[in-house]
């Protein structure tokens, strides 16, 4: 479920979002909470739609969510 | 704790009361020879009952008013846990035909009523490792995931 590739800076932006906790952005993204722990730990890699639904929760790019490198991806 | 982990939780714990109960009228009827008591059943449809209100209850408390009821990676996981207990079926269902056949003879015979048994406590067996499935990939713990 993993992507060895895959990055992201949810952490740091809920902390720019008035210290958003994971549950609320969980609320507006759709999801559990522990979803989003699995994420921001890089255990999970989410699908695309949820990847966007996080980023909106942002009001940022997917780019400024998620970053991926090919030399270091599982797949 | 999601619901998908309350559900695997109160699943494994319903399926050990299940098993629990299982050996108790085994050894109780097989090897004490005694038949259960119209007491004793009562006490542990009372107890099954306490048990499943709670069970319930815990169930209804969310995390959020706004939590939903399950999402992608929980699918994914129920998935996974699926194909687990599927093969497992085959599994014990293999076990059991191969030590029977051992235990009792190829030319043996179990009485047909056993059989029921079997397949209840199989089922049961699958519960559980369905839980467990499901409960290893959350890493156990309530919190995290």
């Amino acid at each position: 479920m993993a992507d060895k590739g895959l990055t992201n800076k949810i952490r740091q932006l809920r902390f720019d979002n008035h210290e958003m906790t994971q549950q609320q952005l969980a609320d507006k993204a759709g999801v559990t909470r522990q979803t989003i722990i699995a994420i921001e730990q890089g255990k999970y890699a989410p699908s695309l739609p949820l990847a966007f639904k996080i980023a909106r929760a942002f009001g940022v790019g997917i780019d400024d969510v998620f970053e991926f490198d090919d030399h270091h991806s599982g797949s | 704790m999601n619901k998908t982990q309350k559900g695997a939780w109160s699943t494994m714990m319903g399926g050990f009361l299940g098993v629990s109960i299982y050996v108790g009228l085994y050894l109780r009827m097989f090897v004490t020879r005694k038949m259960p008591t119209t007491v004793g059943a009562i006490w542990v449809i009372a107890g099954a009952f306490l048990l499943t209100g709670l069970v319930l209850y815990m169930n209804q408390r969310k995390q959020s008013s706004a939590e939903v009821e399950s999402d992608e990676r929980d699918k994914i996981i129920q998935k996974n846990a699926v194909l687990v207990a599927f093969i497992c079926v085959w599994l014990l269902l293999f076990i059991f035909s191969f030590a029977s056949g051992i235990i009792i003879g190829v030319d043996g015979s179990i009485p047909v009523w056993l059989i029921a048994l079997v397949n209840v406590g199989i089922l049961n067996i699958i519960l559980m490792i369905y839980s467990v499935a499901v409960l290893v990939q959350y890493k156990w713990r309530p919190g995290n995931g």
